[in-house]
């Protein structure tokens, strides 16, 4: 049976570093009211998949374990620097390992954490650990068009816009068109050349 | 509605009351490297170009070169003002 992302890339002591947050895996401790409260809140979820849907414990454990458990996902946690808060999740989905494609997913569940740049912040990093410890070779990206902060986030990455869904995407009564974007390294490590050289984030032992 | 020409000094207080606590925007201020404005800001500057000029950002100039000063995105504006058709 193959090992799961995660635990091919260290297991529960994976941390990614980045410059406001740390990025790592969800444990047991992580699944309570707070993160329930983010799944199940119509705002934080107005441009998600998971719109109009109600979640329980046992769902949001369930997604959880499948994620720690998956051999092409990693789902981990955002927790702000300097206290640790938990804001949010990030994940990166390997849906195509032959052709070295992923994407990236994110939920930023605090509210007083938008419109900080966390989200970009920690792409930026899990992006660089996919190029360089997962052997990602594109990463692509999408968001419906009326979306234009995911749309700069998604730019601000160094991605490119590569096509246009037409009516694509329910957005309350209308069907609104899907932007997709791609995003190769030589673009990514243009717009931040200061992690090029920055090694892959080891797993280091856990704090508790 | 406003004229692009008065684009600039607008722009520069718009961020300057809504972004930045009164601190005062040049032209050349970084704004999204510097932290003054992250992509939900872009979504109000776009949303102020919009409705005191009437001109729309189409989804391929939302890149962080045409947003870095109110410099670019003066010329952004320009870009997509000369892009758009006469009307006589």
């Amino acid at each position: 049976m193959t090992d799961s992302l995660l635990k091919q890339c260290g297991g529960p002591a994976l941390r990614v570093g980045c410059e406001k947050s740390v990025l790592r895996p969800l444990g047991p401790d992580d699944l309570g009211e707070r993160y329930l409260g983010w799944l199940n809140d119509p705002e934080v979820s107005r441009f998600s998949n998971r719109r109009g849907q109600t979640f329980t414990f046992d769902d949001m454990r369930a997604y959880v374990e499948a994620a720690n458990a998956s051999p092409d996902r990693l789902l981990l946690g955002i927790f702000l620097k300097p206290d640790g808060e938990h804001v949010g999740n990030i994940g990166l989905y390997l849906f195509d390992r032959a052709n070295g494609l992923a994407e990236v997913s994110n939920l930023l569940g605090e509210r007083s954490s938008w419109g900080k740049g966390i989200i970009v912040d920690a792409g930026k990093h899990l992006i660089h650990f996919g190029f360089q410890r997962l052997g990602v070779r594109k990463f692509v990206m999408g968001n419906p068009a009326p979306q234009r902060a995911s749309t700069f986030k998604s730019t601000s990455l160094g991605a490119q816009l590569e096509g246009r869904r037409r009516r694509h995407r329910r957005l309350g009564n209308d069907y609104v068109d899907v932007l997709e974007f791609g995003l190769f390294a030589d673009a990514f490590y243009e717009r931040f050349p200061e992690l090029r050289d920055k090694a892959p984030h080891q797993p280091e032992a856990a704090a508790e | 509605m406003s004229q692009p020409t008065d684009l600039r000094p607008r722009l520069c207080a718009f961020i300057a009351e809504t972004h930045a606590n009164g601190r005062e925007i040049g032209e050349e201020t970084e704004l999204v490297r510097s932290g003054i404005v992250e992509s939900y800001g872009i979504v109000d500057l776009l949303l102020f170009i919009e409705e005191e000029y009437g001109i729309a950002i189409p989804d391929e100039m939302l890149t962080p070169d045409n947003f870095r000063t109110v410099a670019d995105i003066a010329r952004c504006v320009d870009a997509v003002r000369d892009a758009e058709p006469d009307d006589g």
